[in-house]
């Protein structure tokens, strides 16, 4: 019901924005900045070259508004943006050269465990950074970004069979290579 | 031999399946011990996958939409495609009917020059017989002249019609203005109020 609402609210968003209005889509950024900026982060591993990557994202969303269609949902569209704005980055600073200097967040522990768990962290995002781009971004939509198959589909423009297929490889993958640390846990 | 149901594991895992479809997925889970491994897989996977934090940003949510609204591009707001060319086209008809008044006043100047004209154009005022002679349109613009007899009146009604039609181009400026999109994306309170409610 919530769901319901919010969609509704949102539409009504869009169509004022999709008018001109800037107020609201000012606040369609406060709404989904959050999750674009991580779904970009996650797909390129640097959290400035995300920041930056959302910010042109939203303004090409914005330039791009007007040929929007309600119907379909407009966080896929605008996921399509970002995802797309990610990898344009990521092929122009070409991080995906060397992973192993992904600048990654700090995660909110003390004493001894920090280290260990900074290195399984750092494990886990080479992993993921290792996978194929169309998997990858696939796999950060599902897992970080939650967004059904319909809409991973509708956002990368591919076939929801599509989905299912470059989902289970992905995972299997990264079972492979994660398996030692998934017997730790 | 069991056919193992790799793809519809994930399907399941992530409750992409319709209730048949689950069903079926649960009594192949119930007699398959590969799969209820896969899906114990997947179920880690996803738990350790969740461990990796968020990215930490540099710019609090203000100054992200702020610097968002400052590179964005003027969107004129618009209403329906008809009311949208009549007010582009509204400064255009003002000058022209500044244009209009002033060439009927030169006009009629001229025609004031001819000796005798005056007294012509006061006797006569529909100047019928001459426009009878003239093409369409500079019979009607005679016409108009006429509308601004006694001659020593007219170039104070012509003079106020010209400031008429300055203070509705103004006027025009003004609401073109006031309507323009300004470059903030939010009011400072829209703002406050959706950041703290996080």
């Amino acid at each position: 019901m919530l769901e319901a609402i919010r969609a509704e609210d949102e539409m009504v968003l869009v169509t004022q924005a999709q008018h001109g209005d800037r107020e609201a889509f000012g606040m369609l950024v406060c709404r989904h900045r959050a999750g674009m900026i991580n779904g970009i982060y996650r797909m390129c591993g640097d959290a400035q070259l995300a920041e930056d990557a959302a910010q042109v994202a939203l303004i090409r969303a914005w330039q791009r508004l007007p040929d929007y269609r309600p119907g379909g949902s407009f966080r896929s569209w605008l996921y399509r943006i970002a995802i797309n704005t990610a990898l344009d980055s990521l092929r122009r600073e070409k991080q995906a050269e060397d992973i192993d200097d992904l600048q990654l967040a700090e995660p909110e522990v003390s004493g001894d465990s920090r280290l260990e768990k900074e290195e399984r962290i750092r494990k886990i995002r080479q992993a993921i950074m290792a996978l194929p781009e169309a998997s990858r971004a696939v796999l950060i939509l599902r897992e970080y970004e939650a967004l059904t198959y319909q809409e991973i589909a509708q956002t990368l423009d591919i076939p929801t069979g599509t989905v299912m297929s470059r989902l289970n490889y992905a995972r299997k993958w990264l079972a492979e290579r994660l398996q030692f640390l998934m017997e730790e846990a | 031999m069991i056919e193992h149901m790799d793809l519809w594991i994930d399907a399941y895992l992530d409750d992409e399946l319709d209730p048949r479809q689950r069903q079926q997925v649960d009594a192949h889970l119930s007699q398959c011990p590969v799969c209820r491994r896969h899906l114990e897989q997947r179920r880690s996977l996803s738990g350790l996958l969740q461990e990796v934090p968020p990215a930490s940003t540099r710019k609090t949510e203000n100054q992200f939409v702020a610097e968002v609204g400052m590179r964005l591009s003027r969107r004129q707001v618009s209403t329906n495609p008809g009311f949208h060319l009549a007010w582009s086209l509204t400064p255009v008809a003002l000058v022209l009917a500044a244009g209009f008044i002033q060439t009927a006043f030169i006009l009629y100047d001229l025609v004031g020059l001819i000796p005798g004209a005056e007294q012509f154009l006061v006797n006569q005022p529909t100047f019928a017989p001459l426009s009878f002679h003239l093409p369409g349109l500079a019979s009607k613009l005679l016409e108009f002249i006429t509308m601004f007899l006694p001659m020593e009146w007219s170039w104070i009604i012509g003079l106020a019609g010209l400031v008429a039609i300055g203070l509705m181009y103004l006027g025009w400026l003004a609401a073109w203005w006031s309507l323009a999109p300004s470059t903030k994306l939010l009011p400072d309170s829209r703002v406050d109020t959706e950041y703290h409610s996080r």
